[in-house]
């Protein structure tokens, strides 16, 4: 009990934990612990949480977003491109803005979706299906600015949150599967001018361009699809990288092909890469590394380390110096078939003969990993990482392939152990990375983990199960049934000085509070 | 309603990408799709047309051939800028965002409704700009354009850009007033040669940056 009341006192001392009953960003804070600090709902009263309103954005789109709150309103998208602010009481929306997109936009690989919006100074910022970042006014949805971020027809796109960090809005782009060469993009907040891109593969001459043989570099693809994290004394962002291109073949590709699967920290003011930290070098199962880095101060050994940690999609578990890079420790989380395990600097060490083949090759984890974009949780009260699991093998196949613009450039498919296959919420210990306990879920889920400081940990399930556990224990204590697949992060915000939390299902968005 | 089909288009311009356009419609837009009222056959022949439509356009210069205006469009910019327009309408993302956004009013509203507008704003607000009057029981009267209206609730934005959340139950009364504008009537603020000026300039904005 004394050990935990210390690393209450470091995590409230921290500016990296929002503070207040908002919600201003994707993953709640620069950390991206996902953790809400508020603690009206407790595991006393949660049984009494009940619906507010529901708002169902116009049109067929679904809702994969965590909406932000900020001032009193609530910015939620829905794809492929919409945008809305919601009055918090009346769950009305004050206006509703959208991108014509038409049928002839590509998404490959990814669902016509959005995942949200950044917001800073009374503007609003959001990322388009056809591959523009786009602001608008916070109190009319009207635009501001927008600028082409990456070309559609050589299947870029925008499905992420953007993170806005000192005046620059950064957003990452999708297309790994398109053979795009990846990217990362900050913008002045105010005029929409391009501060600085990272490409996340190097061309010749670059450091670590050597990891890629002739030109296969310039199909590479490191897409960077989902939001990062920043530790904001360092000044350094934290962002994962996708698939080398192309995923399931890496006949063309020999060598470690940095920086794919991998992630980078970034000096934010200069754009360039300070150190990076690649989980699965020439990975051709396409295990991007793009879920959501956590950064978190705690002791391991008797020693303040400030880490980030992450549940990587190849089945591991990995925590690393944020300032450095150095690899601190990494430990499977899930079950996986590909690596006996981890060396002394974190590299996997391979099993043989795990590729994709003619005849297909049987591997843990399925190609959506264990883990994919739906966020995991930090609770600095319980110390405990809550990561949604996927549990499931697949059958990879090879093809030959080549690249043609705007069309998928995988070389492979997979045959997925579907019926074998099932999810959890899993609590690790993020000193360790065992396991402490499980929530089982029927089917491999897509749904974020938000944990409180009340002491609950919220998530759903494909089958529209929105729940909370007890953080401790993870015994299930309150369910709402919400009609649709939840493939979104839950998040808490305070409105008339009362504790919400909001999750989208199928195509709608959530909002409950107690009677 | 629609952008103009006079010179580039905007979301697409092979037969193929057209074709798709008017077979399922646009998503996110008022564009619907006409695969039920239309044949394959009658579908491609609009799409000829439609491309022979920015051609034209595009050799006659942008699509400017509607709405000819007697004004100058480069002394109405000016005007539009001294008589404080961009204070509450937004132009290419720059101005106040009280009235609606006139990025591209002139590829949506001909030179005599953008005259009218001016000069009688009242007869010619347009959808969403619907100015109401709310009487709390408690407190202030609020009155402003009506942002979202349902049975329990109505959002209202008054002349300073403020929202207001409003239960209509704490309501003594609410009116719509059908025939008013926040924006006040410029017919005496301009003369007939400034109006033509403004107009032609209005008329350029197309929604290009």
């Amino acid at each position: 009990m004394k050990r935990l009341m210390v690393i209450v006192a470091l995590a409230s001392s921290s500016t990296l934990v929002a503070q207040s009953g908002d919600w201003v960003m994707y993953s709640g804070s620069y950390s991206s612990h996902r953790f809400s600090p508020l603690t009206q709902l407790t595991p006393e009263n949660v049984s009494k949480l009940r619906p507010v309103w529901v708002y169902q954005p116009p049109g067929a789109g679904s809702v994969e977003a965590t909406p932000l709150v900020v001032n009193g309103v609530m910015y939620a998208t829905s794809g492929p491109t919409m945008v809305a602010a919601l009055d918090l009481r009346s769950g009305r929306p004050l206006w509703q803005w959208t991108r014509p997109i038409a049928a002839s936009v590509l998404n490959l690989g990814f669902p016509r979706v959005n995942r949200g919006v950044a917001f800073d100074g009374g503007t609003v910022f959001v990322g388009t299906l056809d591959g523009y970042l786009v602001a608008l006014d916070a109190t009319s949805g009207i635009e501001r600015w927008s600028v082409h971020v990456g070309e559609n027809p050589t299947g870029h796109a925008i499905t992420a949150a953007p993170l806005v960090v000192d005046g620059k809005v950064v957003v990452g782009i999708s297309g790994g599967e398109a053979g795009i060469r990846g990217f990362l993009d900050a913008y002045d907040a105010k005029t929409g001018r391009q501060v600085w891109r990272f490409w996340t593969v190097p061309s010749p001459g670059e450091p670590a361009s050597e990891s890629w043989p002739g030109d296969s570099w310039v199909h590479g693809g490191g897409a960077t699809w989902l939001t990062g994290s920043y530790d904001p004394a360092l000044k350094l962002l934290y962002w994962g990288t996708g698939n080398p291109g192309p995923d399931w073949n890496g006949d063309s590709r020999k060598g470690d092909n940095l920086y794919t699967c991998s992630l980078v920290a970034i000096d934010v003011e200069t754009g360039k890469a300070r150190w990076h930290f690649q989980f699965t070098p020439h990975d051709v199962h396409d295990w991007d590394a793009n879920q959501i880095p956590v950064l978190v101060d705690t002791q391991i050994g008797g020693r303040a380390r400030s880490l980030v940690v992450t549940a990587n999609r190849n089945g591991f578990y990995y925590a690393l110096d944020r300032r450095t890079g150095e690899f601190v420790l990494g430990a499977p989380y899930a079950k996986q078939t590909w690596a006996k395990g981890l060396d002394d600097k974190g590299r996997p060490i391979v099993i043989p003969d795990m590729e994709p083949s003619e005849k297909g090759t049987l591997v843990y984890p399925s190609l959506q990993g264990s883990t994919n974009w739906a966020s995991p949780s930090y609770s600095p009260s319980t110390g405990m990482f809550y990561v949604p699991v996927r549990e499931m093998g697949s059958v990879y196949f090879k093809t030959g392939v080549e690249y043609k613009p705007g069309t998928y450039y995988t070389g492979g498919s997979e045959k997925r152990l579907e019926e074998e296959s099932w999810g959890a919420v899993r609590a690790l210990d993020v000193k360790t990375g065992r396991p402490v306990w499980d929530f089982t879920l029927p089917t491999p889920t897509w749904a974020g983990v938000m944990a409180t400081a009340g002491g609950l940990v919220f998530s759903g399930s494909n089958e529209g199960n929105f729940y909370a556990l007890d953080a401790r224990t993870g015994k299930p204590l309150w369910q709402f049934q919400t009609g649709g697949a939840i493939r979104s992060g839950p998040m808490s915000f305070l409105a008339g000085d009362k504790q919400h939390v909001a999750v989208a299902g199928g195509h709608a968005l959530f909002v409950f509070a107690l009677d | 309603m629609g952008p103009s089909l006079q010179g580039a288009l905007r979301h697409g311009s092979t037969t193929a990408s057209i074709v798709e356009i008017i077979t399922n419609g646009i998503a996110g837009s008022d564009m619907p799709a006409f695969s039920l009222p239309l044949t394959n056959r009658s579908i491609r022949q609009t799409a000829a047309y439609v491309q022979s439509l920015s051609r034209a356009g595009s050799r006659t210069g942008a699509g400017n051939s509607t709405s000819p205006t007697t004004g100058n469009a480069s002394r109405g910019a000016a005007i539009y800028q001294s008589s404080g327009c961009p204070s509450c309408h937004v132009v290419g993302g720059q101005g106040g965002t009280l009235g609606p956004e006139l990025s591209s009013i002139g590829g949506s509203r001909g030179s005599a409704y953008l005259r009218d507008a001016i000069v009688k704003p009242a007869a010619a607000h347009p959808p969403g700009y619907l100015v109401v009057r709310a009487v709390p029981s408690n407190g202030p009267e609020v009155r402003g354009i009506r942002m979202n209206e349902d049975v329990f609730w109505v959002h209202i934005r008054d002349a300073s850009g403020a929202i207001h959340t409003l239960q209509k139950s704490d309501l003594k009364s609410l009116d719509r007033e059908i025939d008013a504008s926040l924006m006040p009537s410029y017919a005496s603020r301009l003369n007939d040669g400034q109006l033509d000026d403004l107009v032609s300039y209005l008329a350029t904005l197309r929604g290009g940056r």
